[in-house]
C-alpha cells in the first residue's frame, strides 16, 4: 500500500508539470526504497542504522543465516549485542580489507596497508555504522538501506549508479558487497596522490579523506573535503568524525580476533565456503574432520586423505566419512602429503553422496515456477515457469542433511541457478525429461553432432585416455553417452567411429561454455 | 547513509519524477502475478527500465535537430562542473547521477538517429572519444555503443583502453571485450592483449573476473606466451588465475584435438 501511495503522489506531482519538462532528462529509474518491504527504522549506531528492508529481495535468507550467522545484528538480544557485533564485524572488515589490498598490490607496505584498513573501517562506519544484516523486531532478516533506500548494505552501494550489482545480489552479499565497494574505493585511493589536495602517496590521512569524498560524491569530488563551502561539506565533516574518533573503538573490538567466515574463499568464490575451524598443528589428522589445505578440502579415513578441489563440493566428502561441523580446519600441505591425498571427481562423488541429484547435461522439466538467480543464493535474474524444460549446466549441493540442490541453467539467454528442492521434495520441483530436444549446447544420447574444431577431435578409449585416432573436422557422429567430469564440467561424448567406440572431448561448461568450439549439435 | 535532507525539487527534477512514474506503470513487478515463493523478475541490465530522452525532433529539420542534440549533449556535460542545472540535489550522488542519465539518453538518441550515416561518423567519433572518459558508467556504456558502429581505428582503441583500464564495472568489461574482438587480426591486436593482460593482472576484482571468463577467444599462437606468463604470477586460489589457466588449457586442447 505504501508503495502504491508513493507512486500516486509522484504521479500527481508529475502531472502538474506535464508540459514543462525540458531541461532535465530522466534520473535513474530506481525509485526510492526500491524493492523494500517491511521497512524498519533503527538508530544511528553500530549494527542498527536506519533504515532496513527485507533482505530476501536480493538473495536467499537461508544462505545468509547459514554463512553469516555471527554477522547478523539481533535486535532482540541483550545489551551486549552491539559490542559482540562490532567485534565480529571488525575482524571481517580488517581481514577483507587486507586481503583485498594484498591482492591488488602484492608488495604493499605494512604502513600503507594499515592506513588502507583504517580507510575501509571509517568508510563502512560513516556509510552505515557497519550495519548490514539485521534480525529486526518483526523477526525478519533485513538488509540496511540508506539514502532514501538507494544505498544497499554496509558500504551503501547505490542502486541508481550500480543497478546490476544491486539486482544480482552483489550488494546484498556481505563479502561481495565489500569487495565491490573496495574496487571503487581503490580506484580513488590510487587516483588520490595525483590530486592537488593530496599530493603524496604517503599523505595517508588526506588520501583517505579524498578517497572517501570521491566514493561519496563521485570522482569529480575527490577534493571536496577541502572546500567548506561545498553543498555536501557536511558529509566530509561527518566522515572525518568517524575516521578521527574511530567510533567503533568505543566497543573495544579485539585486535586479534579472527573472522568467523573464510574471507579469502568468499571474496574469490562469492558463496558456499565452509567456515574457518582453526588450524591443526599436529601431524596426526583424524577422521570426522574437514581439512582445508592450500588447494583442496579433504577428509581422512584409514590413513588416506580424500579431497575435492572446490569448497562448494566439500559437502560431498560426507560420502567418504561423516563430519558434523560446517567448518574446515586449516592444515599445512606438508602434513596432508603424509596421507597420500587423492582428488575425487565432483560429479561421481556428489552423485554417490546424493543419489537423487540430477546430472549435468540432463534436461529437467520444472514442476513449479522457480527463481533463476545470478548465484545459487543471490539476486533473481528471471523466473523459470512451471513446465519449462531446461538443461543442467552445473550443480551445487548445500545444507546437509537435507541436501538442497541448485542447478545452473540457461533460460532465455540468461545463465543462473535454480533452487530445485532437497532430497525429500526434489521431484516436486523438477523431474528429468528425456523426450525434449532442447536447443542446448550439450547433446543428448541419440542425437548427432558435427566436429567443428579445426584440429578435429581425438577419439580416445575413455575420457582423457589412450588415443585411438583423430576424427577430422566436419565428421558427423551419433552420441552414445554423455560423460561430464572435473570442476570445470568437462563434457565428453562416447561415439562410434570407424567401427570403434570411444570418447571425444567436447568442451567445458565452466566458467563459460566452450562446447560450440568443439562440436555442433545437429537438430 | 549520507545527508538525507530533502530539498525542493526544481521543475526539471519533477519532470524526472514524471518519467519515473510513467515507467513504473509498466514495470513487470506491478503487473505479473507470480507464485508465492517467487520474487519479481529483474533483468540483469543496468536499469530496471529504459529511459527516454526528452529531446524532440522534427523529421523535416534533421540538420537543425542534430545540431540541437549535439548542443544539448555539450551543455549537459557542462552541468558537471557548473552544478547549476535542473537536476535534483537530494543527496550527494543524485545530481551527478542525473546528469549522467541525461547524457546517456542524449548519446543514445544521437546514435540511434544519426549513427548509421557515415557522414556523421567523424562527429560521433569525437563524442565517443570524449564520453568514454566520463566518470559515469552509463555514459561510458553509450560511448562504447558508439564505438561499436564506427570503423576500428588505433585512436579509438587507444581511447578505450585508456578509459577502461581501471573500470570497476564488469558489464563494461564485457562490452569492451566485444569491441576488442574487432581489433583481433589487425595491426592493433598487440594493444588489445596489453590491455587485457593489465586488466587480468592488476584490474578491479569484478572486472578482472569478467575478463578471465571470456579470455579464451583472445588466446592465439601469438598471445599465448603472454597470458601463460601472466597466469604463472597469479595466486593459486585466485579466481582470475584459475579461469585464465583453464582457458590456456582449453586453448591447448583445441590445438591438439582434446
Amino acid at each position: 500500500m505504501e508503495t502504491k501511495f508513493y507512486y500516486l503522489i509522484k504521479m500527481v506531482l508529475a502531472l502538474g508539470v506535464l508540459f514543462v519538462a525540458t531541461g532535465a532528462a530522466a534520473a535513474s529509474a530506481t525509485p526510492d526504497y526500491y524493492k523494500c518491504t517491511d521497512r524498519v527504522s533503527g538508530e544511528y549506531n553500530f549494527g542498527r542504522a536506519p533504515q532496513a528492508c527485507n533482505a530476501n529481495a536480493f538473495g536467499e535468507d537461508k544462505y545468509v543465516l547459514n554463512t553469516f550467522g555471527a554477522l547478523i545484528y539481533n535486535d532482540a538480544a541483550s545489551a551486549s549485542e552491539r559490542a559482540r557485533y562490532v567485534d565480529e564485524m571488525n575482524a571481517v572488515i580488517k581481514e577483507a580489507a587486507a586481503y583485498y589490498l594484498k591482492k591488488r598490490k602484492p608488495s604493499v607496505s605494512s604502513t600503507e596497508l594499515s592506513w588502507w584498513i583504517l580507510g575501509i573501517q571509517a568508510t563502512a562506519s560513516h556509510e552505515s555504522y557497519w550495519s548490514h544484516y539485521r534480525k529486526a523486531s518483526d523477526a525478519r532478516l533485513k538488509l540496511m538501506r540508506g539514502d532514501v533506500g538507494h544505498g544497499h548494505g554496509m558500504m551503501q552501494i547505490d542502486d541508481r549508479a550500480h543497478f546490476p550489482a544491486v539486482s544480482n545480489g552483489t550488494a546484498w552479499n556481505l563479502t561481495s558487497g565489500l569487495t565491490y565497494a573496495m574496487d571503487i574505493f581503490y580506484k580513488n585511493w590510487e587516483n588520490a596522490p595525483s590530486q592537488s589536495c593530496v599530493k603524496s602517496a604517503t599523505n595517508y590521512e588526506a588520501r583517505i579523506r579524498a578517497s572517501w569524498a570521491a566514493y561519496n560524491g563521485g570522482s569529480g569530488k575527490i577534493c571536496r573535503w577541502t572546500d567548506p563551502n561545498d553543498r555536501w561539506a557536511e558529509n566530509d565533516k561527518n566522515f572525518y568524525n568517524h575516521y578521527s574518533k574511530r567510533l567503533w573503538e568505543k566497543y573495544n573490538p579485539s585486535a586479534s580476533k579472527k573472522a568467523s567466515i573464510d574471507i579469502a574463499c568468499l571474496m574469490e568464490k562469492k558463496e558456499n565456503c565452509p567456515a574457518p575451524g582453526g588450524v591443526v598443528e599436529s601431524p596426526a589428522l583424524v577422521s570426522g574432520v574437514l581439512y582445508q589445505s592450500s588447494a583442496a578440502y579433504c577428509v581422512v579415513i584409514g590413513g588416506k586423505a580424500s579431497c575435492v578441489k572446490d569448497a562448494r563440493d566439500a559437502i560431498c566428502l560426507k560420502q567418504v566419512i561423516g563430519f558434523s561441523a560446517n567448518e574446515a580446519v586449516a592444515v599445512k600441505d606438508s602434513i596432508l602429503a603424509n596421507y597420500s591425498p587423492i582428488t575425487l571427481d565432483r560429479h561421481a562423488l556428489c552423485k554417490a553422496y546424493e543419489s537423487t541429484l540430477y546430472s549435468v547435461g540432463a534436461n529437467i522439466e520444472m514442476q513449479k515456477g522457480a527463481n533463476l538467480r545470478a548465484t545459487p543464493g543471490g539476486g533473481v535474474v528471471a523466473v523459470v515457469p512451471k513446465n519449462q524444460v531446461v538443461t543442467i549446466l552445473d550443480f551445487e549441493i548445500r545444507n546437509a542433511p537435507d541436501n538442497d540442490r541448485y542447478y545452473k541453467v540457461n533460460y532465455q539467454g540468461k545463465d543462473g541457478y535454480l533452487f530445485a528442492g532437497n532430497k525429500n521434495d526434489y521431484q516436486t520441483w523438477a523431474t528429468v525429461d528425456t523426450s525434449s530436444a532442447l536447443p542446448s549446447s550439450v547433446a543428448h544420447v541419440g542425437e548427432f553432432v558435427k566436429v567443428v574444431n579445426s584440429a578435429g577431435a581425438n577419439h580416445r578409449v575413455n575420457p582423457g585416455g589412450a588415443l585411438l585416432r583423430l576424427i577430422p573436422k566436419g565428421t558427423q557422429l551419433q552420441v552414445l553417452e554423455v560423460f561430464v567430469e572435473d570442476s570445470n564440467n568437462k563434457v565428453y561424448y562416447r561415439v562410434s567411429y570407424q567401427g570403434q567406440s570411444g570418447f571425444i572431448y567436447t568442451g567445458l561448461l565452466l566458467p563459460t561454455d566452450t562446447t560450440a568450439e568443439w562440436t555442433e549439435v545437429l537438430r | 547513509m549520507k545527508n538525507e535532507t530533502t530539498r525542493s525539487l526544481t521543475i526539471g527534477a519533477i519532470a524526472v519524477v514524471l518519467l519515473m512514474a510513467l515507467q513504473m506503470r509498466s514495470h513487470p513487478a506491478g503487473t505479473v502475478s507470480l507464485p508465492e515463493d517467487l520474487e519479481p523478475v529483474q533483468k540483469l541490465q543496468r536499469q530496471p527500465n529504459s529511459s527516454k530522452s526528452l529531446q524532440a525532433e522534427s523529421d523535416e529539420n534533421k540538420s537543425d535537430s542534430k545540431q540541437s542534440l549535439v548542443q544539448a549533449i555539450r551543455s549537459t556535460k557542462e552541468c558537471y562542473a557548473s552544478e547549476k542545472c535542473d537536476f535534483p540535489q537530494t543527496d550527494s550522488k543524485s545530481y551527478e547521477i542525473a546528469v549522467g542519465q541525461s547524457l546517456k539518453s542524449l548519446l543514445a538518441d544521437y546514435r540511434a538517429k544519426y549513427g548509421t550515416d557515415p557522414k556523421n561518423h567523424p562527429e560521433m567519433q569525437g563524442l565517443a572519444r570524449d564520453f568514454i572518459q566520463s566518470p559515469d558508467e552509463y555514459v561510458q556504456e553509450q560511448a562504447l555503443e558508439m564505438f561499436s558502429v564506427l570503423p576500428p581505428s588505433s585512436e579509438n582503441l587507444e581511447s578505450i583502453t585508456q578509459a577502461m583500464g581501471d573500470t570497476t564495472d564488469p558489464l563494461l568489461v564485457d562490452q569492451t571485450m566485444d569491441e576488442m574482438k574487432r581489433y583481433m587480426g589487425t595491426s592493433e591486436e598487440a594493444q588489445v592483449h596489453m590491455y587485457l593482460r593489465g586488466l587480468l593482472g592488476d584490474g578491479a576484482v569484478f572486472s578482472s573476473e569478467a575478463a578471465a571468463k571470456r579470455i579464451l577467444s583472445f588466446i592465439n599462437t601469438g598471445s599465448y606466451p603472454g597470458y601463460e606468463g601472466l597466469a604463472r604470477t597469479l595466486p593459486a586460489n585466485s579466481t582470475v588465475g584459475q579461469n585464465l589457466r583453464t582457458a590456456l588449457d582449453e586453448y591447448r586442447r583445441l590445438q591438439t584435438g582434446g
